[in-house]
């Protein structure tokens, strides 16, 4: 029985997921399904969420106007839907990037006392 | 119907009220999805349907980003409005004296309670609006009467008691969306 209650990695989770989406999005633009699986690969499993919590999250982002979508219908197989992030969506990620840099610095000061 | 087509529709089904377009977009995007993942899981739409979670709860983080669509919206506002009218005592009052409101008065119950329901479905925007349409067309339906028979608005009960009733429609109206933001603490959102 772990000594620390699931929520709180619930919570963290749910803290960092859209700014992970931001940042598989920052290089080219990509479908839902390929989002998923490289935030599931590239987190080691970390980020192994409920797929059907994951296209709301990319849905209120573009609400947003961090994303923006368009179908790429290709002339045999499947059509997609794709997003791509907005000018705006790339200077939320910036700030983000820098204030996640600043916490992850700063705790691992705190931290690394302890390991 | 294959699951895959099925798990879309009850997914299309829980999003009822949502705009249409909006909605289809959606399916259509969660029909490409669960193609793609059931072909990554040698064809097999369960496991598909298994990693994307319960219809209802797909549909609820669907509802929370777009809200009600604009024909729900209007149908909250006139259900509002088809129950302010009749809560006019005016209207519907009986032999003054002996049963004053009336059939009003369970118009008026019914209107409360629509309105703390469309606060508490809606959020306070559209409970807000439906309430000031409620209290406007109740307002405009007793100028309505005393235009046509004046004096028969005495029978109202006081213009003061009418309009603390319409003050409270507003009130209902924005009141559950804006207790409901207030209590669920702030939302962590980039």
């Amino acid at each position: 029985m772990p000594e620390i209650s699931p929520e709180w990695t619930a919570e963290l989770k749910k803290g960092s997921i859209q700014l992970c989406l931001l940042a598989l999005l920052a290089k080219d633009e990509k479908y839902g399904f390929q989002i998923i699986g490289e935030l599931r690969e590239k987190s080691g499993g970390f980020f192994d969420l409920k797929e059907g919590t994951l296209y709301p999250a990319l849905r209120r982002l573009e609400e947003r106007g961090f994303v923006e979508s368009h179908w790429v219908e290709p002339a045999s197989g499947m059509p997609r839907k794709y997003y791509r992030l907005t000018p705006r969506g790339r200077r939320a990620l910036a700030e983000a990037l820098a204030i996640w840099d600043a916490m992850a610095k700063g705790a691992e000061r705190v931290l690394g006392g302890a390991r | 119907m294959n699951p895959a087509d099925e798990y879309a529709s009850r997914v299309r089904r829980a999003m009822v009220g949502m705009d249409t377009r909006v909605r289809e977009d959606i399916v259509r995007e969660l029909r490409a999805h669960l193609a793609d993942s059931a072909a990554s899981a040698g064809g097999d739409d369960r496991v598909a349907i298994a990693r994307m979670g319960p219809p209802a709860q797909v549909a609820r983080g669907y509802k929370r980003v777009y809200g009600y669509g604009l024909l729900f919206r209007i149908l909250f506002v006139a259900v509002a409005v088809g129950l302010a009218v009749p809560s006019v005592p005016v209207l519907t009052a009986g032999e003054a004296g002996l049963a004053p409101y009336d059939l009003s008065l369970p118009f008026l119950g019914a209107l409360l309670a629509w309105l703390l329901w469309v606060g508490a479905r809606g959020g306070s925007p559209i409970g807000l609006v439906a309430g000031v349409a409620a209290a406007a067309s109740r307002l405009a339906a007793l100028g309505a009467v005393a235009a046509v028979e004046p004096g028969a608005t005495a029978a109202v009960g006081g213009a003061a008691l009418f309009l603390a009733s319409c003050g409270v429609l507003v009130l209902l109206g924005w009141l559950p969306g804006t207790a409901r933001k207030a209590w669920s603490g702030p939302k962590a959102e980039l």
